[in-house]
């Protein structure tokens, strides 16, 4: 999984936010580290809207612009959950390492 | 300013697919306008390399099969920098013959584009492995059921017409300078254009579409002493057939990689 894709999920964990929701939370989330640009927050939504890991919740009009709601689906929370623990698994290996060894 | 802007969004919007713009083009402009505030030089960037990431994945939305999309690139690539290389063919219906098979193959007729081409490489002299592939390739496309083609943009043309332009000079890798630094850049930015666009949309079908380009040329090259240099191979030879071969096998290795990528 990609990092924007991980942090794009991850972001709609607490429900369902518009494109730039996703982009303010994904910014607090990783205290500013990561900076989706907003072209490729909208290939991966798209791409995951395809895939069926997200899915257009609402739709909101707010000064004559439309505002799309997207939601993380039940396959979208199985992902994630599965990258999660593969990270953690791999976070395992060196924190146990360097626990043993002493580096 | 802010009308500027948007403007400006809205024209880089217009480099993507009709379908992403449906599907994605007012809200990403809204959302451009919320998310920035001076000249965006990095949204610009990001937009510029998003639209050539978001053609190659709205080729998987269509029904065709991915080795059929990539048969259909190579045929189209082959026969492209073929025409380019060899210039306006000098027989009769020729030239004529040369420009409709370009157009029957950026509509995805394979059909009448089988013979059509068998006519023009005879008569414009094109080695027979290159004839033989490309037959090849239009005879399953076109006897295969359900491989339903799509159009391919207007830019391939680019290619043969600019090397027909009288002032243009030759395309091959024995061409004169600086002739021969632009082809080779040509097929270069075709080999990388299918790296990236497999890693994009990651899927093979540009993996396969630069196997086949690339091992077309190679075996050309090494098969047939077309230009009577054969036993003469200079760095450049190595150079350009290594740096091609290795964006093929690149691609080859990205399409198996970040098949399962989500």
């Amino acid at each position: 999984m990609s990092e924007a894709t991980y942090f794009i999920l991850t972001a709609l964990l607490d429900g369902p936010l518009h494109g730039y929701g996703i982009i303010l939370r994904t910014g607090e989330q990783s205290a500013g580290r990561v900076r989706i640009a907003v072209a490729t927050l909208y290939r991966t939504l798209d791409r995951l809207e395809e895939g069926g890991l997200v899915v257009a919740d609402r739709e909101e009009i707010v000064e004559g612009r439309t505002r799309r709601y997207y939601r993380i689906t039940d396959d979208g929370i199985g992902a994630l959950r599965a990258e999660a623990a593969r990270l953690q698994q791999a976070v395992e290996l060196v924190t146990r390492r360097i626990a043993v060894t002493g580096a | 300013m802010t009308r500027r802007r948007e403007t400006w969004y809205r024209r880089l919007l217009l480099l993507y697919p009709r379908g992403f713009r449906d599907r994605q083009g007012e809200e990403l402009v809204g959302t451009l306008m919320l998310a920035t505030h001076r000249f965006p030089i990095r949204e610009t960037a990001a937009l510029l390399t998003g639209a050539f990431a978001a053609h190659a994945t709205e080729a998987r939305r269509t029904r065709t099969p991915w080795w059929a999309d990539g048969l259909h690139l190579a045929v189209l690539a082959l026969t492209v920098t073929e025409l380019a290389a060899q210039g306006p063919p000098r027989s009769q219906f020729g030239t004529e013959g040369a420009i409709v098979l370009v157009l029957l193959l950026l509509r995805g007729w394979v059909w009448p584009a089988l013979p059509l081409a068998l006519f023009v490489f005879t008569a414009a002299g094109t080695s027979s492995i290159l004839i033989g592939v490309v037959l090849a390739c239009l005879a399953v496309l076109a006897l295969w059921p359900g491989t339903g083609l799509t159009r391919r943009s207007w830019g391939w043309s680019a290619i043969p017409a600019f090397f027909w332009l009288p002032s243009a000079g030759a395309f091959g890798l024995y061409a004169f300078q600086p002739w021969a630094l632009v082809s080779v850049g040509i097929d270069a930015l075709l080999a990388g254009a299918a790296l990236w666009a497999t890693v994009a949309a990651r899927d093979a079908r540009w993996a396969l579409a630069s196997a086949i380009y690339v091992g077309t040329g190679l075996a050309t090259f090494q098969l047939e002493d077309r230009w009577g240099y054969l036993p003469w191979h200079s760095t450049r030879d190595f150079l350009y057939w290594g740096l091609v071969t290795l964006l093929a096998a690149a691609s080859a290795v990205a399409a198996r990689r970040t098949e399962k990528v989500i």
